[in-house]
């Protein structure tokens, strides 16, 4: 049985991500607010690139928060 | 507390789905609603799914008021249009359903075990499905800043709304948006489906051909492995595959409620994926290949389905979102394609394994195939003809699909070989059951005594 935040990295975690960068983000997050992501494009993969899949995930994990291409606050994430 | 609240909302779903057996013409009295209240469950999956899709494009989010409305009105819509009508009795169920009902319930059972505790970590399952599943939870409707927003892209916004709708009237109901209780969802499709193919096909199969089948296809190492996945392919595979049922009973007895069951599944799959286009295209092509004398209720059968998919074919073009994987517009383009025409007979042949595969889908295509010339040898031809063509013209549309694709093709092939073959198994393991019953018809020589009465026996 997974805990909690696990079961919340889930899909994070099978990626390989930062859990930790992914939470810090959120937690300054309001419903509806507008943010960016700023990651490089990093490795391509068979159909997107690495950067490309650091959004979705974002995107998916930062709901109910709205990713935007342009906005003030601003995810920004390496890959190490 | 969650869960209690998931299964209460899909008890309010099975008692909605009550009201649309009379309303299709399948239960005309008392009686039959009893005797074919297993497509209740699924007739109400389908049925909130098309609803909650169809208000999410008009800010109308649906929760348990509308769970609880829609059941009301049911309940109504049953006292009222059957008032007056024949009664059930009491029948002693036999042995072969009593068995047959517990083995199933230990079988789901054990598979809730695994989709109680599964985590949502597959990719298009929280990209795509969870996602917008979450989105319309949360805003109530589908809001075209994630639903049309260029940064959702990735999520395939093209594809229409029904289990993202269903995902968040689950979440409604339980009050949170829990990627755990998520996958008992898709479980609760498999027992819709077996449940709905149970009493479709009950009075027209004998009981143990009936339920090794159903056996056969829930026992099927890939309806687990991609419930478990929560992508939308094996829910699509369902819920098409019972409209295939249907549209096969209707092709054997001319019954107008059976068309209109697979007309409402077949809605259903269309508002499941877009792939359901195509598979529901192959059906219709299928039903007119095999019933061309009766081309006036397919017709209809036919601008229904397009009328209930309109409302999101409207969204789309308001939005201007195009689908990111391919477009069959594309087939046209003869300067695009003329490299890639060699991708079609490898995507044909890669799709055939896939379907044969025994560790994916057991022997299910091979007692498909082996019915399907037992039924021709038999004489039977209008069933295996339809049979035939839908199965055909869907391989060979998914094979199109690798060709005009946007993707290098081999990388997109590897990695949707096994799921997109999912409604072509089902719906012809929905036919099974058929296909050797009206066989073994004929060769038992009833073929004709059944002619002579016409239709199917009820007990």
């Amino acid at each position: 049985m997974l805990t909690s935040a696990e079961r919340r990295h889930a899909a994070g975690d099978r990626l390989g991500f930062d859990a930790a960068a992914f939470d810090a983000f959120r937690v300054q997050l309001q419903p509806r607010e507008r943010y960016a992501v700023d990651v490089p494009p990093g490795a391509k993969g068979p159909f997107i690139t690495r950067g490309a899949v650091v959004r979705a995930y974002a995107a998916f994990y930062f709901l109910p928060a709205i990713q935007v291409e342009q906005a003030d606050h601003v995810f920004r994430y390496r890959f190490r | 507390m969650r869960m209690a609240a998931l299964l209460g909302a899909n008890a309010l779903m099975l008692v909605a789905g009550l009201g649309m057996l009379p309303l299709l013409g399948i239960a005309r009295s008392w009686r039959l609603l009893v005797f074919r209240c297993g497509l209740a469950y699924l007739c109400g999956l389908v049925l909130v799914g098309i609803v909650s899709a169809q208000l999410a494009l008009v800010q109308v989010s649906f929760g348990w008021i509308g769970l609880g409305v829609t059941a009301a009105l049911s309940l109504a819509f049953c006292a009222w249009r059957l008032n007056g009508t024949e009664r059930p009795g009491w029948r002693r169920p036999g042995w072969t359903s009593a068995v047959g009902f517990a083995a199933l319930i230990a079988l789901i059972i054990d598979y809730g075990r695994a989709f109680r505790v599964a985590p949502l970590n597959r990719y298009d399952a929280w990209a795509i499905w969870a996602l917008k599943g979450h989105a319309l939870y949360a805003f109530g409707w589908a809001d075209p800043v994630v639903f049309a927003g260029a940064s959702y892209r990735f999520a395939n916004l093209d594809y229409p709304l029904l289990l993202p709708s269903l995902e968040a009237v689950g979440f409604r109901a339980m009050g949170a948006f829990d990627t755990r209780l998520v996958h008992v969802q898709f479980l609760l499709f498999l027992v819709a489906a077996l449940l709905a193919l149970l009493a479709l096909l009950r009075d027209r199969v004998p009981a143990v051909i009936l339920w090794l089948s159903l056996f056969a296809l829930a026992l099927a190492p890939a309806v687990f492995d991609q419930l478990l996945t929560a992508y939308a392919d094996l829910p699509l595979a369902l819920v098409f595959g019972v409209g295939v049922a249907a549209a096969g009973r209707w092709v054997v007895t001319n019954e107008r409620w059976a068309l209109a069951l697979a007309t409402f599944c077949f809605a259903g799959a269309l508002l499941t994926k877009n792939e359901g286009s195509l598979f529901v295209l192959a059906v219709f092509l299928g039903l007119l290949a095999a019933a061309h004398a009766r081309w006036r209720a397919l017709a209809v059968a036919a601008a229904l389905d397009v009328l209930l998919l309109l409302p999101w074919r409207i969204y789309v073009h308001i939005h201007d979102i195009h689908d990111i994987n391919y477009s069959f517009g594309d087939s046209f383009d003869y300067e695009r394609l003329r490299g890639r025409l060699g991708v079609g007979p490898i995507a044909f042949r890669t799709l055939a394994g896939q379907m044969l595969d025994p560790t994916q889908w057991g022997l299910l295509m091979p007692i498909f195939a082996a019915l399907l010339v037992v039924a021709l040898l038999t004489g039977l031809r209008a069933l295996p003809l339809f049979a035939l063509v839908w199965t055909i013209v869907a391989w060979l549309g998914l094979s199109w699909i690798y060709v005009i694709s946007r993707f290098e093709y081999s990388s997109y092939l590897d990695s949707t070989k096994e799921r997109v073959v999912a409604s072509i198994v089902v719906g012809s393991a929905a036919l099974v059951p058929l296909l050797a019953a009206e066989s073994w018809t004929r060769l038992s020589g009833r073929g004709r005594d059944r002619a002579r009465t016409g239709g199917g026996s009820i007990p």
